[in-house]
């Protein structure tokens, strides 16, 4: 890894050599398109938030599967907790003219993401499948991509990862545990998918939406399943029949991101 | 504005150099690679169902253990209570599996109580010691000495713990029923016969009226009532269920609910009559319902040719639409809006579960929004409210009482169970601290503590290391080191639920027959042991009428046992419930005979038991009339057995303690509350606050104190004083304090002794008749630190 003056230089130089860089990511996300796919995947998410009862699950389910560690309450009170799935929270009005609402916020794995425009070192790409990933061992911690992201989903390890002993068990053997001084960030579980489509393969058949609908560790768990995950390029499935709804908008669409997580707004009730 | 701070201190940092600094620290290596286990093979993954245990809802997981170690908890999909789904708590449960600061097997006390300083001994000496001195206790003659508070609300072990008690002499098996839901538990009793808690019919339902619940944050069914609430808006195209939530605190609930309406404490029973009154008036309750099922509703006169009120009487008269807006602040249009609403939806629920029964006023509360069910036709029938159906079977035969076991069951319980101090409900946990202390009605001798730790989670914790100490011989099964544990002479930690085979007995979901499985995901991680066995063995090793009583080799024969009762082929049911995590069957309605087991056989408004009770434990007017002076309770006559609403008492004067402190559970608290399991405690929406103790505090009151968030602040009731820091918070109603519950200090150590943590604020205020704790009762003052 570079030491520090090095990447101190790579800061400075940034504006001069950031095109050549972006195009070699591009490359190199260009280079592990999967094999034998018919129909190239585009990977969604719609969360509805009528269904969303504010428990929470979706963020401790994601940190349990995606072993972030526990910021612990010097962190907490800095702002620096890692949520890959986080819970905006937000109230409004004097009492007892109030209104709450809860937005579970994953990253939305925008179709044309500014964080992966502004990272000198192609640490951030996406995959065919339209996924933003982020590789730690090209990240200099530099934290443009933080601060390019309109949704602020992206988060910077601000120390090293820890465990106590006995909870070190826990780590799931499927996620590599994140270094200190890298961003990470939401992946939509891509591991999972990696698992099933290995399945599907082994069983001699496609993936089905059945498959995937519950597949990030959040839809897994989410007990009103208010998150249905997806193939957005295929026309039958549960995203893509979800999107069409009248409730469905998306964050900050003026920017021109194109997130591909959906949200559908609450509704009310009709006599 | 988490991350706008996030920013900012990142500027900051980056102003001083210390962030270019802080970002070239090394990286450690990957972490180690574990050794695999015997038994397993590299790369080799089990998924085990199991029973979840962090509270007593019994969703159905499913566990990812990778070479031996358990990854991940998933809901089990299928699962007729959570449907795949789990909540926080439940995926927090490996947090506790391998919790650092687990006992590491069973414990002497070596020093002074709450020095923690400990002896590790073997499970032989620990069962030995125990039996010893229990053993010299009943020869003694003082088994009514040995108190258990159990703090687990159904299954096995509670009924061991009964077992046990009954052989050995005791009627103190003092339970956590009076702190939680209590008054809910004794209105199906009085109303239905019922001594259960209700169970809904979500599916079917097409309006839901919650008074003060929380069935987003910590009704027993949480998780369950997210996936329903989730159907009833999602599920039926075109359709959508109306849930209208009536709270003092603009809660997760009242955020989630079609509509808020806000009203003033402890006036919810009001509301409910209220409401009654405009269905009887303008006809639009059902009257088929009530004619063929009802006890109560028309004036009656008994066999002794007495007169007595009936409920429309009582309603028509006393709760015009006019008064209780008076009393609770909300609007006559809409007492009226609701009643018209409901009546044109039916089936509808209207709901108790949670705050709305939490005053001194709970029971003729709770039966108040009960009778809502009962006008509307919703008892029993598709989209109301059900009962919980088959339970696990007793053993057989029953145990057989020695002299010593039937002088020391004939005792008086030490919570007030069957006594003139709580006449109608079933024992007060609250009231036991005060009667260890006072040696009264006898001193107690022994305190075993099994899924509980009252110095944390009960009012008044300062008493109760009090009464701790007062005991000689105190005995924990806690499998950690929490705030009671710390004043134990023994620890015999339990095992988590992740390592111990057992059935487990759900809180009546939906009203299906289910039991479910546990088993265990692990080996057990520590020299720890299931209690069920502890107390089979217990019993066994006193030897001489106890011994008698378990006949079995340990707690999984003694659990096959009680399988036999719901299928005789046992291995058969076993194996099917080692793959899907449980057993169930379908829901059933209208079974009246199972629903309605009064003395009337009906739905009864005018309840006969609690006359009876009360005739039973105040056998002149004249007694019944003294206590009800003493305990400042308004309402006489028939209105004691009916449906009704009096004024809530307080603890405090309101010029000394301006505020009320209204405390409530968020979806974090698990058994034992939040505070030791970090995930729990750093939930997102948490924010900068998350690992303080807070207390919510609306703005205007906030700006009148001039505090603001973060501040800290010193909470002062008339039980203890606590530091806390502030949370502006709109939706606390100005003039209450919002105090989360579960928070406090870990680990536990004796100088944070002072027990005003968790539950310690809190005054034991009781209903002066149900014994039930009115959690919402106490009076505080707010003063800023400097």
């Amino acid at each position: 890894m570079a030491s520090s003056p090095t990447r101190r230089g790579f800061l400075v130089d940034l504006a001069a050599t950031a095109s050549s860089l972006v195009l070699s990511a591009k490359r190199a996300a260009a280079s592990d398109v999967s094999a034998a796919s018919p129909r190239r995947h585009k990977w969604g998410m719609v969360i509805d938030l009528d269904r969303c009862t504010g428990c929470q699950a979706c963020a401790l389910a994601c940190r349990a599967e995606n072993n972030i560690p526990v910021a612990g309450p010097v962190d907490t009170e800095m702002g620096r907790s890692i949520f890959w799935m986080n819970q905006l929270k937000r109230s409004e009005g004097t009492y007892p003219d109030v209104r709450q609402q809860f937005l579970p916020a994953p990253c939305n794995h925008c179709e044309d993401p500014p964080c992966i425009k502004v990272c000198p070192v192609g640490a951030t790409t996406q995959s065919d499948e339209g996924i933003t990933q982020q590789i730690p061992e090209r990240c200099i911690g530099c934290r443009l991509c933080e601060v390019s992201c309109p949704y602020t989903r992206r988060y910077f390890n601000w120390s090293e990862p820890e465990w106590p002993d006995a909870l070190r068990e826990q780590l799931n053997p499927d996620v590599a545990v994140r270094p200190h001084g890298v961003i990470e960030k939401c992946l939509f579980c891509h591991h999972r998918i990696r698992k099933v489509k290995d399945d599907a393969r082994v069983e001699g058949r496609s993936l089905t939406d059945e498959d995937v609908r519950r597949l990030p560790a959040c839809a897994e768990t989410c007990p009103a399943e208010a998150i249905v995950f997806g193939d957005l390029n295929d026309p039958e499935s549960e995203v893509s029949r979800l999107r069409e709804s009248p409730r469905a908008f998306r964050l900050l669409e003026e920017l021109g991101t194109h997130p591909k997580v959906i949200y559908l707004r609450e509704a009310k009730w009709q006599e | 504005m988490r991350y706008l701070s996030r920013r900012g201190m990142l500027r900051a940092l980056a102003a001083s150099g210390a962030a270019t600094a802080a970002a070239c620290r090394r990286y450690g290596g990957p972490t180690q690679v574990t050794r695999v286990p015997a038994g397993w093979f590299r790369g080799e993954e089990r998924r085990i169902a199991s029973t979840c245990g962090q509270c007593p809802a019994g969703c159905g997981i499913t566990v990812r253990v990778h070479e031996g170690r358990a990854i991940k908890i998933e809901g089990t999909r299928g699962h007729p209570i959570n449907g795949g789904g789990l909540g926080p708590k439940g995926q927090a449960g490996l947090q506790l599996l391998y919790h650092p600061d687990r006992i590491r097997g069973p414990l002497r006390r070596d020093g002074a109580r709450g020095s923690g300083r400990w002896i590790q001994i073997s499970w032989d000496e620990a069962i030995d010691r125990l039996a010893t001195d229990l053993g010299r206790l009943r020869a003694s003659g003082d088994a009514e000495g040995l108190v258990v508070i159990d703090g687990e609300p159904r299954g096995p072990v509670p009924r061991l713990w009964d077992r046990f008690l009954t052989a050995y002499g005791s009627p103190n098996h003092v339970t956590h029923l009076s702190t939680s839901n209590g008054a809910n538990a004794l209105t199906m009793e009085f109303m239905q016969g019922i001594q259960e808690m209700p169970a809904y019919d979500w599916a079917n339902t097409e309006y839901v009226l919650g008074f003060g619940t929380s069935l987003f944050e910590s009704a027993c069914q949480t998780i369950h009532l997210a996936r329903a609430s989730s159907a009833m808006r999602r599920g039926r195209p075109g359709r959508r269920v109306k849930f209208v939530q009536v709270s003092t605190r603009f809660s997760i609930t009242a955020a989630k609910a079609d509509e808020w309406l806000r009203i003033k404490p402890a006036t919810y029973g009001a509301l409910a009559l209220g409401i009654a009154h405009v269905l009887v008036r303008d006809n639009l309750y059902d009257t088929d319902f009530v004619r063929d099922h009802t006890f109560g509703f028309e004036s009656w006169r008994d066999g002794h040719d007495r007169a007595h009120r009936g409920f429309r009487d009582l309603v028509l008269s006393e709760y015009k639409p006019e008064s209780v807006a008076h009393i609770t602040g909300v609007p006559v249009e809409t007492i009226q809006r609701l009643a018209r609403e409901m009546s044109a939806h039916r089936p509808a629920i209207a709901l108790a579960e949670g705050t709305g029964t939490a005053a001194t006023n709970a029971l003729g509360t709770a039966m108040a929004i009960h009778s809502l069910n009962a006008l509307l036709g919703s008892i029993e029938t598709q989209g109301g409210v059900l009962v919980r159906r088959t339970t696990l079977p007793s053993w057989m035969p029953p145990v057989e009482l020695d002299e010593i076991a039937r002088r020391g069951l004939a005792a008086t319980p030490i919570d007030g169970r069957n006594t003139p101090a709580c006449p109608l409900g079933a024992g007060s946990i609250q009231f036991v601290p005060e009667a260890i202390l006072s040696e009264r009605p006898y001193p107690v001798r022994a305190l075993i503590l099994y899924r509980s730790n009252p110095v944390f989670s009960k009012p008044e914790g300062g008493k109760w290391v009090e009464a701790l100490q007062k005991i000689p011989l105190v005995v924990s099964c806690s499998p950690l080191p929490d705030e009671s544990t710390l004043w134990a002479d023994l620890v015999l930690p339990d095992h988590t639920y992740l390592e111990r085979w057992e059935v487990a007995d759900p809180a009546p979901s939906s009203g299906m027959p289910i039991i479910g499985l546990r088993q265990p995901v692990v080996d057990a991680r520590h020299d720890t042991k299931a209690t069920g066995d502890v107390i089979i063995r217990l019993g066994r090793a006193l030897g001489n009428g106890v011994a008698t009583a378990f006949p079995w080799a340990d707690y999984r024969e003694a659990m096959t046992q009680q399988l036999q009762g719901i299928k005789p082929d046992v291995a058969a049911l076993v194996a099917r419930m080692e793959k899907t995590g449980g057993w169930w069957d379908e829901q059933q309605f209208e079974r009246w005979d199972e629903a309605l087991a009064t003395p009337s056989r009906r739905f009864e408004f005018y309840s006969q038991a609690i006359a009876s009770r009360l005739a039973a434990l105040f056998p002149t007017d004249e007694a019944l009339e003294q206590h009800l002076i003493r305990h400042s309770v308004v309402t006489r006559g028939d209105d004691l057995c009916l449906p009704h609403w009096e004024p809530a008492q307080l603890a405090g004067d309101p010029r000394e303690y301006p505020f009320l402190l209204d405390a409530h559970r968020g979806i974090n608290y698990a058994e034992g509350g939040v505070r030791h399991l970090p995930w729990l405690r750093e939930l997102p929406a948490a924010g900068l606050l998350a690992w303080k103790e807070i207390v919510e505090i609306n703005p205007d009151d906030a700006e009148r104190l001039v505090l603001h968030e973060g501040d800290s602040v010193v909470v002062e009731s008339p039980a203890g004083k606590r530091r806390f820091q502030v949370r502006v918070d709109p939706g606390t109603a100005p003039g209450t304090v919002g105090l989360p519950l579960g928070h406090g200090p870990w680990p536990v150590t004796a100088d944070d002794a002072s027990a005003s943590a968790g539950h310690g604020l809190l005054v034991a205020l009781s209903d002066p008749l149900a014994g039930t704790f009115a959690q919402h009762g106490t009076r505080v003052r707010v003063r800023k630190e400097a």
